[in-house]
């Protein structure tokens, strides 16, 4: 009877100081409960079509390493002429020198294209790449053409062209004698005069990818663009300079 | 020690007793006060909804002119990018313009440099015109976007209608050569301009220097230009670097 006495002495008050505990705590539980469920916590509300948009910064679906293992459509390292290289406005033949095919604009503020006779017309998804230089420094723009629907200046196609004094580059769409600026931006990865920049478009569907000196510089779409069909070539906006090109490859870059 | 350890237990215990019965009394509270709760939110608690709520996108609703409807629809035009660009072109020297799912997505390339998308096709000359566009952006911002329109092709003259939807506010500049004016300053939407992530649809009116402004088709604010510009360019825009503009579903028709 002591002995229980003593036991419940020692244990009741236990229980219900514990009993206190447990209430209040179950009390801020309820608190907390209430208050979120009215306030909640939100995330940060997000655009749902943004989420689909292209990434800000690309990532490239071509590295070195990857074009070793894609098969080749068509190159031409220039020891000779023997794709018949022409210049589309007719101002002249382009030259083949030394390796590298050499072109100019013969006119003053028009823009000249040089394309050949065996060039193949592109209808996969690509990779084209070539090493492209000027023979005197200049501040115009030069680069690729490509998407071209015909050997001729009243067709349309698409104008990658990089200024290397203003360390820029531009991606221009021209139809119909009418020219659409689509990109401007710049890039460290453009050298400046003497050096020869390698050039490189990735094109699938309506996806392009832009490549300077092996580093992917920019992306771009367009819903419902062909880039990877038609002619390619390239590119010089004025006279007064000649375009140098070496190492011309197109590689069948895979893709859907 | 014996005889007053009985009379201890019998005091405590009775303190002890009358705790726990106001703390089973605090049980039964709590509980009527968690049911209560409970029942309030239970459309908010998942599994006394019976539901669990999945995230949804922000709807247009069937792309319609809000404002000054025409008499003629045949005269409208109608633009929603599924196409692609065509003679959409960028203006400014840093950004890109790109149609990706069908919505034309507009950005500035460089911290404090303007971007616009245009086109010069749209609007004929005449000088009384409507556009209207579905404008978004991909990320909350405190910068502004909006319409251009009266624009030229040189870049140096045209009228800017500009909201923040961040403060709510909008306002009508005009661009004349390399000068700004504050034709309407900023001024408040009293909650017209909805807040990301939500569509706002921006409407202009220009009937030869009369420019009626409207957002989500309520009339917002009107000016008379008197030296009204008659360039028929028309687009959307970003003022700065860092998001990108995404426009859809653009009407132009021009008023008889």
């Amino acid at each position: 009877m002591d002995a229980s006495s003593k036991k419940k002495t020692s244990y009741t008050p236990l229980i219900v100081v514990m009993g206190y505990l447990l209430f209040f705590a179950l009390v801020l539980i309820l608190c907390l409960a209430s208050y979120f469920l009215n306030y909640p916590l939100q995330a940060a509300p997000k655009n749902i079509f943004a989420t689909s948009l292209p990434a800000a910064t690309p990532s490239p679906h071509v590295s070195s390493t990857l074009q070793s293992g894609y098969a080749r459509i068509f190159e031409d390292n220039f020891s000779g002429n023997q794709n018949d290289w022409m210049n589309i406005q007719g101002s002249q033949n382009s030259q083949i020198k030394d390796g590298k095919l050499l072109f100019e604009s013969l006119r003053q503020g028009k823009y000249e294209i040089a394309t050949c006779i065996h060039c193949p017309s592109l209808n996969e998804p690509f990779f084209l790449q070539a090493d492209i230089g000027t023979d005197t420094l200049t501040d115009k723009n030069f680069g690729f053409v490509f998407t071209m629907n015909c050997r001729c200046a009243s067709g349309y196609f698409y104008a990658f062209e990089i200024n290397p004094e203003h360390k820029s580059y531009s991606f221009y769409y021209h139809y119909q004698d009418n020219w659409s600026l689509r990109m401007v931006g710049e890039s460290d990865q453009i050298r400046s005069y003497p050096a020869v920049n390698t050039l490189g478009i990735y094109a699938n569907k309506s996806s392009l990818e832009f490549y300077i000196n092996g580093k992917i510089v920019d992306s771009y779409q367009e819903s419902g663009a062909p880039y990877q069909i038609g002619l390619f070539g390239f590119y010089v906006d004025d006279s007064g300079f000649k375009l140098t090109a070496g190492n011309l490859i197109v590689y069948k870059a895979g893709g859907q | 020690m014996d005889n007053n350890a009985p009379k201890t237990t019998s005091r405590y215990g009775w303190v002890a007793t009358l705790a726990g019965v106001y703390l089973v009394i605090l049980y039964m509270a709590l509980c009527a006060v968690a049911s209560t709760v409970g029942y309030d939110n239970r459309q908010k608690i998942p599994f006394l909804a019976g539901t669990y709520p999945t995230p949804t996108a922000t709807v247009v609703p069937t792309p319609e002119i809000l404002a000054h409807r025409p008499g003629d629809y045949g005269a409208v035009r109608f633009v929603d990018f599924t196409y692609g660009l065509n003679d959409w072109r960028l203006y400014y020297s840093k950004g890109k313009v790109e149609a990706v799912d069908g919505k034309l997505v507009l950005q500035s390339n460089a911290d404090g440099y303007v971007a616009i998308a245009g086109n010069q096709n749209l609007i004929l000359p005449g000088g009384k015109y409507y556009i209207q566009a579905d404008l978004i952006t991909d990320i909350d911002t405190d910068q502004a976007y909006g319409l251009v329109f009266g624009l030229d092709n040189h870049l140096a003259n045209y009228y800017l209608f500009e909201v923040v939807p961040r403060i709510g506010m909008f306002r009508l500049l005009k661009h004349t050569q390399a000068k700004w004016s504050e034709l309407v300053p900023f001024s408040p939407s009293h909650g017209t301009i909805k807040s990301y992530p939500e569509v706002n649809t921006l409407s202009v009116y220009f009937n030869n220097g009369e420019i009626g402004l409207f957002i989500n088709g309520k009339s917002m604010a009107s000016y008379s230009d008197k030296e009204p510009f008659q360039f028929v360019g028309v687009g959307g825009f970003v003022d700065n670097f860092g998001f990108r503009l995404i426009m859809d579903n653009f009407f132009a028709y021009n008023d008889k």
